[in-house]
């Protein structure tokens, strides 16, 4: 699910990567209706992002068993966790979000782009963490960078000049 | 815009070989056999190099190392061949996009190659009667795009300036332009000599109610969407398109189904993202 390239980590759907390189920069393609969660602790200089598809594992029980950066109950706690053996602090890491876009969907078959983004906005409330920045919704296929120098996350479009989300 | 006004679009655009339309026409017959296939790879030398390439991709599940198409003739089974030529000749053809649909490079035959293997896990629940037909559709799906994507660049038109959240994408193009991708698909297919059954689902894969057989037309808007949701080959049009309310009702499956389908695609998506790059010519 992860390949790097040389210093450039690429996260795929139902993954994540987590580290402390300062040279690296952690980038993920096409979310789509997932959520991409990047976090970043500027003293400890740890980073780490998270691509996941659906809000939560107990619906496919033995799926979430094999693969559980499937699903964002499972994978958050998985991605701090990581953070937290590197040596980042809970108060100091700074969380972004981004994703969760929609299909045209009224009777809300494929509906979870949705309930990916209140899935991670419940969990970081319930655990006292805040969210610095967030893009989600509409019906646009994101693509996010993390710059493990500077912290900085990137999110681009399909045609549309790279920027900072911020 | 008319069908005679793309015309000269369509002989810009690099076709399917010959070998790939033959084979398009014997899916799912059982009067074809595995001699008949292997007649028509021999009789195509520059397709040993593609044919070769695919069998040996993690994709296509082969244990063993093919190290010759007459090895992957004496391996395969008549489905396994069927499947190993179309891929094989797909990729040359499905490039483009990228002036009008922002797309990158491989994006049309990633969206393709991934709508292509959700067909096979649809087809592994629902028991289709023809899936190497479903197969090729949902490969083959958007080849529209790159007509009406390279009549707009050649017209200097912002295609993704149509691009609404609230308005499927099909539905701003025949706005714009009368017609959409799909149709233009189906006119495209058409004049490559594609069976009348792939003609009809490439055609209907947004209106599969429209379709002479619309379950295949519906599973490829399943495996369409499918893909778009998890963000596979998405460019300027992004997820704006409409899921019909009664899509999972008139296939018989469940919300349920569709996020474990969705999980089983994601699982292949490394091994759909190899085989896309490598395919597609830098």
């Amino acid at each position: 699910m992860i390949a790097a390239t040389g210093n450039r980590l690429v996260v795929g759907i139902g993954a994540m990567e987590v580290t402390a390189d300062p040279t690296a920069s952690i980038i993920t393609h096409g979310l789509g209706s997932c959520i991409g969660v990047a976090i970043f602790d500027p003293i400890a200089h740890v980073g780490g992002l998270l691509h996941y598809m659906l809000p939560e594992g107990r619906e496919h029980p033995e799926k979430a068993a094999a693969t559980p950066l499937i699903f964002g109950d499972l994978g958050i706690p998985r991605l701090f966790k990581a953070a937290y053996t590197l040596g980042a602090v809970k108060q100091r890491t700074v969380v972004k979000i981004a994703g969760g876009a929609s299909l045209i969907d009224g009777a809300g078959l494929f509906n979870v782009g949705k309930r990916n983004f209140l899935l991670a906005r419940k969990l970081m409330w319930k655990n006292g963490v805040t969210v610095a920045a967030e893009e989600v919704g509409g019906a646009v296929s994101r693509t996010i960078d993390l710059e493990m120098a500077t912290g900085r996350l990137f999110i681009s479009t399909p045609g549309e000049p790279r920027r900072e989300l911020k | 815009m008319t069908r005679d006004e793309l015309t000269p679009i369509f002989d810009k655009i690099h076709p399917l070989p010959e070998v790939a339309v033959r084979v398009l026409g014997a899916v799912d017959r059982d009067d074809t056999t595995v001699d008949d296939l292997a007649g028509l790879i021999r009789r195509d030398p520059l397709l040993d190099a593609a044919c070769l390439r695919v069998a040996n991709s993690p994709l296509m599940g082969i244990r063993y190392t093919i190290d010759s198409v007459e090895r992957a003739i004496a391996l395969l089974g008549r489905r396994a061949l069927t499947k190993l030529i179309i891929t094989a000749c797909a990729g040359d053809t499905l490039q483009g996009g990228g002036a009008g649909y922002r797309l990158e490079r491989c994006d049309l035959f990633r969206h393709g190659l991934a709508a292509a293997v959700a067909s096979e896990l649809v087809a592994g629940r629902l028991h289709v009667a023809n899936p190497g037909l479903v197969y090729s559709a949902c490969l083959l799906q958007d080849i529209g795009k790159i007509a009406l994507d390279t009549w707009v660049a050649e017209q200097g038109i912002a295609l993704h300036e149509l691009m609404d959240d609230e308005v499927p994408f099909p539905e701003a193009e025949r706005l714009a332009f009368g017609v959409d991708h799909a149709t233009v698909g189906g006119w495209l297919a058409e004049s490559w000599a594609f069976p009348t059954p792939l003609v009809e689902a490439i055609t209907h894969h947004h209106h599969p109610e429209r379709a002479a057989d619309p379950t295949v037309a519906r599973i490829v808007q399943l495996c369409d969407l499918l893909c778009l949701m998890q963000g596979i080959g998405c460019g300027a049009d992004g997820l704006a398109y409409q899921v019909p309310d009664h899509l999972l009702e008139d296939l018989g499956l469940t919300a349920h189904d569709v996020s474990a389908l969705a999980i089983d695609l994601a699982t292949r998506l490394q091994e759909i993202d190899a085989l896309a790059t490598e395919s597609v010519a830098p």
